[in-house]
């Protein structure tokens, strides 16, 4: 092994990597909290866009139910049912149901009697006077089985619709039911508005194939891993974003971050449940995280900008010192020699 | 005579105005706010200017809305489409509501359009406009700026009771860059869409449509003429204080010449640069080399003196083992910064 040439090496060789080290591990940790911030940061958006999901479908059932309720309620409506005069039906809800599907994506306005028989579709009210639910509407058969009102999420013959129940009852007792449906482009809508992230609801196929007969047949591209996106705020951004993995029977929301093609996203999965609580379809929020991914890569270039001017520094203090304090008196003291 | 021609000119300014308002007014049918279909597709982008803070560009602007009063029957009609060009589309707009949008940070300079009106009564407004157009550049991260190229769609009429201006799928997938879309030093990216409202005059409120053509600058060419002549500027006098023997008072003249050269390329980078906010990269590297030069100045005058520094330590291999670290840790040292630099304002 060859030998070092002179003392001056010898300090380099001690002094260059204790200090190499020490940056190292000052810079290490310096990004590692600037990661552990920026995550928490990601993270905690994508739980409020999981909340702000949650709250706003709570929302929406709500206000669907209580529209159920308050039609339920009108004098008039009663009178009409109970004589069994679909015509008058139409006459009172319609003019207002139009509004309501034009201003506030309410697509359904429904009334049954029990079991689950379709007595009037306030929107088509030539659609299937008579036709038995019973098979799909497992909500609107309870309904009337057990008379009290339900409000959930329930694939019907229009597909996916948010949806609230409530009993027509009159002085001489119950008659039927009537549910109101609004779409999911609401909830979706809202997310979109309140934090930016593109969403789409994604559902069964299957599920949809058997049940919602009056939807046209969806666009091939829009059947992702067996589901079928029937909602969407931006369907170019979610296509590029939505892949097969994201579609779990996992009954929790995740929340997850991906980088594609080369830019970075946050996602999060909510899962689309029925009123029984059984897992239908799938909710996608998404949004580029690039500002985050920038922000992380500066504090990177920081960190390790700081730590190379320690290095500098650090070893010039070392090398200076220790060169003249032992390097050049040795040099000294052996040249007399 | 007078009193009769005053009472028919009133007669027919009135009935004029009533016939106008009755073909143009909002359609009462229809949910208010009346949601407007806006999209954009940018077929070419011919110029950019940050000194003026324009840019020009032609693209097709497609306004959607529904107006049940137009529907037609398919069987009647035989077809489910009625298609107006030109001069047709100028007369048909005449006597049909619409929604008065205009593009608001625009000079048009040429326009075509079109008007089809569908069989439920749904009309696509379809405009190709070649305009310049004003927008505010953002230019503290230049060269590594992404800019926004705003084309502001505003309603002047009607309010945000009135209408409303909207993306639906069918707009978001008609809109979009031209695969013709270049630009030299720059990288188009993508559109986006905001929207936005104004406060007017009255104190109402009126919808606007924001589409931000999103463009990157190519930030080498930039990069090359301004780092270049900043290291040259330094190049010499360094070598002249740093690794040779020369007296204090040349090495000064050094430094005073690098001086004078810095000032030059300041004013030099602010002609060609006008517009640059005072936190840019340039300004920057200005800051950067005066106190790089004020340090060497420094040095030059003490440490690099060898009549001042012979009293300063009882060893005499101080000093010079100090001028041996400076002579790489100083070069080091300023690359070091004016990458970092460099580096911070390209992740802005």
């Amino acid at each position: 092994m060859k030998k070092l040439a002179t003392p001056y090496q010898k300090v380099l060789l001690i002094v260059l990597p204790a200090t190499l080290f020490m940056a190292t591990i000052s810079a290490y940790s310096s990004i590692i909290s600037h990661q552990a911030v920026f995550d928490g940061c990601k993270q905690r958006e994508l739980n409020s866009v999981a909340t702000l999901l949650q709250n706003d479908l709570q929302s929406q059932m709500n206000r669907a139910a209580a529209s159920a309720s308050m039609i339920v309620n009108l004098p008039s409506v009663k009178k009409a049912f109970r004589a069994n005069n679909r015509e008058q039906l139409v006459d009172i809800l319609q003019p207002s149901f139009l509004i309501q599907r034009d201003r506030y994506n309410v697509l359904e306005g429904q009334f049954h009697t029990a079991p689950a028989i379709t007595y009037l579709r306030i929107y088509s009210p030539q659609d299937g006077p008579g036709e038995d639910l019973s098979s799909f509407r497992e909500m609107v058969v309870n309904t009337n089985k057990e008379h009290e009102p339900r409000k959930g999420v329930e694939i019907g013959r229009r597909g996916l619709s948010i949806r609230g129940i409530d009993l027509v009852k009159d002085a001489n007792g119950y008659i039927g039911s009537f549910e109101v449906g609004s779409s999911f482009m609401t909830v979706l809508e809202n997310i979109k508005k309140n934090t930016g992230f593109e969403a789409g609801a994604f559902v069964d196929d299957a599920i949809m194939n058997k049940v919602a007969i009056l939807l046209p047949p969806p666009d091939a591209e829009r059947i992702v891993a067996g589901f079928r996106n029937v909602e969407a705020t931006n369907w170019k951004v979610l296509k590029a974003t939505v892949t097969p993995d994201l579609f779990t029977s996992d009954a929790d929301i995740k929340t997850d971050l991906k980088t594609i093609n080369g830019a970075d996203y946050g996602i999060v999965t909510m899962p689309i449940q029925d009123y029984k609580g059984e897992n239908i379809g799938i909710i996608i929020a998404v949004q580029n995280f690039d500002a985050y991914h920038n922000q992380m890569t500066a504090a990177v270039v920081r960190a390790i900008a700081f730590a190379l001017l320690q290095v500098l520094v650090m070893a010039g203090v070392v090398i200076v010192t220790i060169s003249v304090m032992f390097v050049r008196r040795n040099e000294m003291t052996e040249l007399p020699k | 005579m007078m009193r009769q021609f005053l009472v028919f000119f009133i007669l027919s300014f009135l009935s004029n105005g009533v016939l106008c308002a009755d073909v143009r007014r909002i359609p009462e049918n229809a949910p208010r706010p009346i949601s407007i279909g806006v999209s954009v597709f940018v077929t070419s982008i011919s110029k950019i200017n940050d000194q003026t803070n324009t840019f020009e560009a032609i693209l097709d602007l497609q306004l959607s809305w529904k107006d049940s009063s137009l529907a037609f029957d398919v069987h009647k009609m035989g077809t489910n489409r009625l298609i107006f060009n030109h001069d047709e589309a100028t007369k048909k707009l005449e006597t049909i509501w619409s929604p008065k949008l205009i593009l608001a940070n625009a000079t048009v300079q040429g326009m075509e359009h079109g008007v089809f009106i569908n069989a439920d009564g749904t009309v696509v407004f379809i405009q190709r406009m070649k305009g310049i157009f004003d927008s505010k550049y953002q230019l503290d991260a230049f060269p590594f700026d992404t800019q926004n190229l705003k084309i502001r769609i505003a309603s002047e009429e009607y309010k945000t009771n009135q209408i409303i201006l909207s993306q639906g799928q069918r707009d978001i997938n008609n809109s979009g860059l031209g695969q013709d879309v270049s630009l030299s030093g720059w990288n188009a990216k993508k559109i986006t869409f905001v929207r936005s409202f104004k406060r007017g005059w009255d104190g109402q409120y009126f919808p606007e449509m924001h589409a931000n053509i999103v463009i990157t600058r190519q930030p080498a060419t930039h990069l090359f003429t301004i780092l270049i002549p900043f290291f040259l500027v330094m190049l010499i006098p360094t070598i002249g204080t740093l690794y040779m023997n020369t007296e204090v008072d040349k090495r000064l003249g050094y430094w005073s010449s690098s001086i004078l050269a810095l000032v030059a390329l300041s004013f030099t980078y602010s002609a060609r640069y006008a517009t640059l906010p005072p936190d840019a990269i340039i300004m920057q590297l200005i800051v950067i080399g005066s106190a790089y030069q004020i340090v060497m100045i420094l040095l030059s005058v003490t440490l690099f003196n060898s009549q001042n520094t012979d009293g300063w330590f009882s060893n005499k291999f101080i000093v010079p083992e100090i001028i041996n670290y400076l002579r790489f840790a100083i070069p080091i040292a300023l690359v070091g910064l004016v990458v970092t630099r460099i580096l911070l304002t390209s992740l802005i």
